[in-house]
């Protein structure tokens, strides 16, 4: 198996999709003749034609909108969004009518298209460019959120996401997207959504996390008997591997690199004091980035949780 | 022939509309409705040249839309009534209305929303199949509105983009919302234009008249169509309520009403005998329509939130 970065990943991933579906579109901003602002679909535009990658017009709300009408034609769209905050533009199709449209059908149409996004901090981006906005997804009802940590996870997410019958957000963690190269297999090859990795099994502490944090916590993670979930998907997250691990250690350590107020931590944990109360030795913590946007990049490290940070979270949580 | 099936349809309209008048003083419907009356005629002429496979899409005002796309008047009350052989199973109301069989692909309840979902199914419909998306004046005000016509004219969709133009986003004036009428900013688009003035747009046989070679057009692969029908809200934007008598828009509106009722202006191109037996038989169909949605069962509150994610 050939080793390959994220970019490289769901390049192939896209690639291979549409070779063998007609029906899978790709669309935004500067994805054809540029292969988009990260050079993600690089090369598509030649393999597959000005009718199957679509350069739109600067318009967020329009394209996301396009996507959401081809769909409901029975085309499988696959969306990109130049970063993550540029989403916002186009939150009212996805929620009040990609999210919708299952429901307000009763079933008897959906929506399955995909919206691609690069996000989180750590490219040395001002505000705007690297949001982690992922709790906004994950609390509409009708979207799944997934977000892979590695190229292997990022091929088989994105080939299930856009065979998936539903609208998907799919996080593309920009710091990550060539800064680490993993084996991939060659051709079909799909992970279910909704199932979080045991990455390392341990004993102590349950360490929770996805995206580019989930390095983080391995790198955090050296003297402490650390079991670390990547959750993948975050919305349906994976209750059941958690649960299992939590009730083995008793602790845990949430890592998330957006707000604390209301992100997917806040979730994860309300979920634990309901299931798991019982089995907890002490709170649940979580290491967040600030209650601020985004700093320009000489405060980008202060911003986003550190090594330091999560390492006083675990020694916090052994004091238990 | 042609004049009778249009007279037809803005019967069926405007009877099933004063059904909704007649029994919503009594609550059976707990659902907003936003009335199509007075406004009849252009969903009747439009989707007579649209087939079931031509999707179209619509807005918070599109019982007529459902209607005229060939919709049962069943599946509507029952809809409106929350029963679960509504057109949207009961979920979803007046304002979200979904009958795929008849290629209406959904209504929406935000201004403006259809707007860009229209480009996309035009993207994904292949000649002679044309999308069709019919929205109001409120509607051209969203920046969705711009964007859109945009993109249909860049791609040269087989797109129609229907406005019915009432000149009122709820009480407010055109004039205090608009620099230009809408159809403006479709030919700054490049996108090619008709104007229906209400004499027109208020007559389904006129309408049909003056918009059939565009519609041919349309068809053949000539790029997006953009016609703006003036029209006149003969109630309140919500409700049953008459929102003119209420003072609520000035007098002269209903001057218009009365002027340009669709079913008298439609009605003048058949004779009087022809008019009455057809008035009487769609009495007739939607009394048994409504008696038959009182029949449908209520949508259960435990199974709809089982199916309320993903049914």
């Amino acid at each position: 198996m050939a080793k390959i970065n994220i970019v490289q990943a769901i390049n192939q991933a896209l690639r291979e999709e549409m070779e063998r579906d007609a029906d899978v579109i790709v669309l935004g901003e500067d994805v054809g003749k540029d292969g988009g602002v990260f050079r993600v679909t690089e090369g598509l535009l030649e393999k597959f034609g000005p009718a199957r990658v679509i350069d739109t017009p600067l318009a967020e709300l329009g394209i996301a909108g396009a996507a959401i009408g081809m769909a409901a034609y029975g085309l499988k769209p696959v969306v990109e969004m130049q970063f993550m905050a540029f989403s916002y533009e186009a939150i009212e199709q996805i929620f009040s009518h990609a999210a919708r449209l299952r429901n307000r059908s009763r079933g008897r149409y959906n929506c399955p298209i995909v919206v691609r996004m690069p996000y989180g901090v750590g490219i040395k981006g001002p505000e705007l460019h690297m949001d982690s906005s992922e709790a906004l997804f994950c609390h509409m009802p009708g979207i799944k959120v997934v977000v892979p940590s590695t190229p292997y996870n990022a091929k088989g997410l994105l080939t299930s996401a856009i065979r998936d019958p539903d609208p998907v957000v799919f996080l593309e963690p920009a710091r990550l997207y060539r800064a680490i190269k993993t084996e991939v297999p060659q051709g079909e090859f799909t992970l279910a959504l909704g199932k979080a990795d045991v990455f390392q099994e341990g004993r102590d502490i349950t360490a929770i996390s996805w995206g580019a944090m989930l390095h983080r916590v391995i790198d955090a993670s050296e003297g402490f008997d650390c079991e670390i979930i990547d959750l993948k998907t975050l919305k349906p997250f994976d209750e059941e591997t958690i649960l299992n691990s939590v009730k083995k250690t008793g602790r845990v350590v949430i890592v998330h690199e957006a707000t604390k107020y209301c992100g997917l931590g806040a979730e994860v944990a309300a979920f634990l004091a309901q299931e798991a109360i019982m089995h907890l030795k002490g709170p649940v913590a979580r290491v967040a980035a600030p209650e601020a946007v985004v700093p320009m990049a000489l405060l980008e490290d202060y911003y986003m949780p550190s090594k330091e940070r999560i390492r006083r979270a675990f020694e916090e949580a052994m004091k238990y | 022939m042609k004049a009778q099936e249009l007279y037809r349809m803005v019967s069926l309209i405007r009877r099933v509309e004063l059904k909704i008048v007649e029994v919503y003083p009594g609550d059976v419907m707990q659902c907003p409705v936003h009335l199509s009356i007075g406004q009849e005629a252009i969903a009747a002429a439009v989707c007579r040249f649209l087939g079931k496979n031509d999707p179209s899409i619509g807005t918070h005002r599109s019982h007529a839309l459902y209607l005229a796309k060939g919709g049962s008047p069943v599946g509507l009350f029952a809809e409106l009534l929350g029963r679960i052989n509504g057109c949207s199973g009961g979920y979803g109301g007046s304002m979200h209305l979904v009958d795929l069989e008849n290629g209406l692909m959904g209504t929406t309840s935000i201004v403006g929303g259809a707007l860009p979902i229209s480009v996309g199914m035009a993207m994904g419909t292949m000649r002679p199949r044309i999308a069709c998306v019919i929205f109001g004046d409120g509607a051209c005000d969203e920046g969705a509105f711009y964007e859109s016509l945009s993109f249909a004219s860049l791609k040269k969709l087989p797109l129609l983009f229907v406005c019915e133009n009432n000149r009122y986003s709820v009480y407010t004036h055109t004039d205090q919302r608009r620099c230009s009428r809408p159809l403006r900013i479709a030919e700054a688009c490049s996108v090619r234009t008709l104007h229906a003035p209400i004499d027109a747009a208020n007559d389904a046989v006129t309408l049909y008249g003056l918009i059939e070679g565009e519609m041919g057009r349309l068809r053949s692969g000539g790029g997006p169509l953009f016609i703006e029908c003036d029209t006149v809200r003969a109630l309140d934007h919500n409700g049953i309520r008459d929102d003119i008598a209420h003072g609520w828009r000035p007098a002269a509106e209903a001057e218009l009403v009365k002027r340009y009722d669709p079913l008298i202006l439609t009605g003048r191109h058949i004779d009087r005998e022809t008019r009455e037996k057809i008035d009487g038989e769609i009495r007739d169909i939607v009394e048994s329509a409504y008696a038959s949605a009182l029949k449908s069962e209520p949508l259960n509150a435990g199974e709809t939130a089982d199916k309320a994610l993903f049914p």
